[in-house]
């Protein structure tokens, strides 16, 4: 419900036993390593930091997996492939399985043989498309009875020409026929290929000849005398023997298939393993101990204090850090799951600062309510929680997709209770329904029509306007006074809120709608604020004239809350623009549905389509205006935002999700008779 | 009485003309960026694809402030209402604002999208500042629609 607890901390850890601190800390994503440097930090018997086994090979084989699996990929039966990427189906293993795997697979092994594998398959490949080509060139004169080259007394030459100049060029072989002779073979692409038989003085004198006709010889080089077709048989031969060996090889590769499930579960352990050796680099060593730095959350310390005394024994320590000048604390918000959804508004605009409230849970009703005021329909509501309820239970989504599909549940509720009070259902004109029960009925829950009174609606954003801000002033009052900033606190917070108040009490009065018999004493104060609002915002500047200018032009802010204020009246806009472009689609579907035989369906179609066209365009509208009165009208009440995010060592898992067992290993959790260990050490 | 209709259309095309205008500007822009990110990495089509329709709603809030035009004259099935020459130019008037605001805001809110295509493309977790930065140029022609709807609400036939 707030900004998490983080605190600077050493943790000394024996020099053998690191990788297993350095595990658990990683388990519990419990700590965020700041580099440490010697300067920092004075350690007697300072000693040179190795890693201690093969661990800065993981990077190599964790790149292999990744090689394994992207080639078995390819591979895998047709029904696993399909389906959509967001679609996560973890694998869910523990502790044990992976300790089982890394003793029984032997990966290493499988990915060299894969890699084997690819290279025959390649090979093979290249193979084949080289008889492919080969076939390709020569098929064109496969009908030759004799092989093109030179014989005793003549050549036979092979070439094509296009198709109109064959008369031409047959009428003119056929007088030099003593010369030549020319055998037509066949056509293809509009060109005649075909062999010619020359003396063999009278070579040059064909190719002068026959270039005149577009003649494009092809220099077929046989070895030994074979005619094209027996040429063409032991091509298909070798072709046959190539593709048998892919299959095999083929075959073989399908055997590792079986290991594709392994080699997920490897890879997410070697990436975990990767992202711990990287994190060594940031740490300093004695000749006995390691030191490491770091950010942890309050409420992990405990757990790891217990999983420490586990693995370690009493040799270790988790001190206090120092913090640096101006060092900023990282954060982390954490939100009850219910309000949780709501972190995907806060999300867009950054963490707070690890000095400022949370705003999720004080956004949260606003944001709501501004969401519904922007769609204002009931029926696409109900079909908004539908669709976000059923993206929910298909995908499982997870991290910030979940966070959104949930908001956009709690919009639709938002959306149907405010569309109903405000007569919104599909676009449809309540008056005119067929049923005039139902007519009756929805008449009833609507309190206001946006469509023939739109001021009224109008002033409501603006009063939703007003009061979020003066909220957001109050949020800044009691936070700076939280943090004993008392001067800040009533003179840049209250007093701006108090000005706010009573303005909008005068309005009111005015109105004759509240206090009305009290108008001149609200008047009155509010000259005291403005007064007072002159006499302190220049406060910091030096010279009396100074500070009272700046005061005077302080006053100008009330520009800026009055245009806040009226920018809310977004909500008015997008809200009817929902309504009327529903009633649109619906007066087109009106507009086919009399088109003969069929007319019905066009209207279905336009229904369903333009429905869901408005639905979408609208709920993107009304998130991100929502999330932007939030961001821009709402939080610099109270907050800057840009806090450092919290970024700790972490199973960031792509395939597996890690079920931790009662017995496992190293992973237990609640062991009660260890926490009074440690409150005694205490 | 024939002019009164004929400036009242002028306005409802204006509307979805110039609004439209700007939104084609702006979405063109922003496509072109679009596509730039998406010939490097794919997978991100859906996020330069929300970013590319942002400044799409300019053209449909002409639309919208089109129909109502043309609902208020009775052009939209129903009687055919006669309109005096006067209100026909206060509904030609009435539909400037979203028209005006629509072209205008979509092109530069199309340019914003554009940069920001380099949100998604370089820090995709970022991508929802990108939409925001962008709607914040939507906020004139909401603005602008808003005008239009309730004058269009407050002239009576």
């Amino acid at each position: 419900m707030a900004v998490r607890s983080i605190n600077k901390k050493y943790l000394v850890v024996p020099k053998d036993k690191y990788q297993i601190a350095l595990e658990i800390l990683q388990s519990y994503a419990a700590i965020q390593l700041e580099p440490l440097s010697d300067d920092e930090l004075e350690l007697e018997g300072r000693d040179d930091f190795k890693p201690l086994d093969d661990n800065d090979k993981s990077e190599y084989w964790l790149s292999n997996i990744k090689f394994a699996l992207n080639f078995l990929k390819d591979y895998l039966p047709k029904t696993k492939k399909a389906g959509f990427s967001f679609k996560k189906e973890n694998i869910v293993v523990t502790e044990n399985d992976i300790e089982r795997i890394l003793a029984e697979f032997p990966f290493k092994q499988v990915v060299k043989d894969l890699e084997n594998q690819e290279k025959a398959y390649n090979e093979n490949k290249n193979v084949l498309s080289v008889l492919r080509r080969e076939e390709k060139l020569i098929a064109n004169w496969k009908d030759l009875a004799i092989h093109p080259g030179s014989y005793s007394e003549f050549e036979v030459v092979v070439g094509s020409l296009p198709v109109q100049k064959m008369t031409e060029f047959e009428h003119k072989i056929k007088m030099e026929s003593h010369f030549f002779d020319f055998i037509s073979l066949q056509e293809q692409d509009r060109r005649i290929f075909g062999a010619a038989v020359i003396l063999g003085t009278e070579v040059e004198k064909f190719e002068q000849l026959a270039h005149l006709y577009d003649w494009q010889g092809e220099k077929l080089d046989f070895k030994d005398r074979k005619t094209i077709k027996d040429l063409l048989f032991e091509i298909d031969t070798k072709k046959r023997e190539a593709k048998r060996k892919l299959k095999e090889i083929e075959g073989e590769i399908q055997k590792n298939i079986v290991y594709y499930k392994n080699f997920q579960i490897l890879h997410d352990y070697y990436t975990w393993r990767t992202e711990r050796y990287n994190e060594t680099k940031k740490m300093l060593a004695t000749q006995s101990s390691v030191v490491l730095q770091g950010w942890v959350p309050e409420d992990l310390l405990t757990r790891i204090k217990q999983q420490f005394k586990k693995a370690m024994g009493d040799e270790w320590a988790i001190l206090p850090a120092p913090l640096k000048d101006n060092e900023e604390v990282p954060v982390e918000i954490q939100n009850h799951p219910g309000v949780l959804p709501f972190e995907a508004v806060t999300d867009i605009y950054g963490n707070p600062k690890s000095d400022e409230p949370d705003p999720t849970i004080l956004l949260a009703p606003f944001f709501i309510v501004y969401f519904g005021l922007c769609l204002t329909d009931a029926g696409y509501g109900v079909i908004l929680s539908l669709l976000a309820g059923l993206g929910i239970y298909l995908f499982r989504p997870t991290g910030g997709m979940k966070k959104l599909l949930w908001l956009m549940v709690y919009g639709g509720a938002a959306t149907f209770i405010l569309g109903a009070l405000f007569g919104g259902w599909f676009g449809l004109n309540l008056e005119t329904l067929p049923w005039p029960w139902l007519s009756e009925l929805l008449l009833r829950l609507r309190v206001l029509n946006p469509n023939t009174d739109p001021i009224t609606v109008l002033i409501l954003t603006l009063i939703l306007g007003i009061v979020q801000i003066v909220i957001g002033l109050l949020i800044g009052f009691y936070w700076k006074i939280k943090q004993k900033k008392y001067t800040e606190a009533f003179l840049d917070s209250g007093l701006w809120a108090l000005s706010l108040i009573l303005i909008s009490l005068f309005v009111l009065s005015l109105q004759g709608i509240f206090l009305a018999d009290f108008k001149q004493w609200i008047i009155y104060s509010i000259y005291g604020c403005l007064l007072a609002l002159v006499l302190t915002q220049g406060r910091h500047y030096k010279g009396i004239v100074a500070k009272l200018g700046v005061g005077v032009i302080s006053l100008y802010n009330f520009v800026g809350y009055f245009s806040d204020v009226l920018s809310f009246s977004r909500l008015l806009a997008l809200g009817l623009a929902t309504g009327i472009i529903a009633m649109v689609v619906n007066l087109i579907a009106g507009l086919v549905w009399n088109v003969a035989y069929v007319g019905w369906l066009l209207g279905i179609i336009i229904l369903v389509g333009g429905h869901l066209f408005n639905l979408a365009i609208n709920v993107l509208g009304a998130y991100i205006h929502s999330g932007r009165l939030q961001f821009v009208e709402f939080f610099p009440k109270f907050m800057e935002g840009g806090g450092r995010k919290f970024k700790p060592i972490k199973q960031e898992s792509t395939y597996i999700k890690v079920k931790k067992e009662k017995d496992g290993p190293l992973l237990l959790d609640d062991d009660l008779s260890l926490n009074k260990d440690l409150e005694e050490d205490k | 009485m024939e002019l009164g209709l004929a400036l009242a259309i002028l306005g409802a095309a204006l509307a979805v003309g110039l609004a439209g205008m700007g939104s084609a500007l702006g979405v063109g822009i922003a496509g072109q960026s679009a596509s730039g990110v998406v010939s490097e990495d794919p997978e991100k089509f859906g996020k330069v694809l929300l970013l590319e329709a942002l400044p799409g709603t300019q053209g449909i809030y002409g639309f919208l402030a089109a129909i109502m035009v043309l609902q208020k004259v009775g052009l939209l099935g129903g009687e055919l209402v006669q309109i005096s020459s006067s209100i026909g130019w206060q509904l030609l008037f009435a539909a400037l604002p979203i028209a005006l605001t629509g072209l205008l805001s979509g092109m530069y809110q199309g340019k914003v999208c554009a940069a920001g295509m380099g949100i998604v493309a370089k820090k995709p977790a970022e991508s929802g500042k990108a939409i925001i930065l962008a709607a914040m140029v939507e906020t004139y022609a909401v603005l602008g629609l808003l005008a239009t709807i309730l004058l269009i609400n407050g002239i009576q036939i």
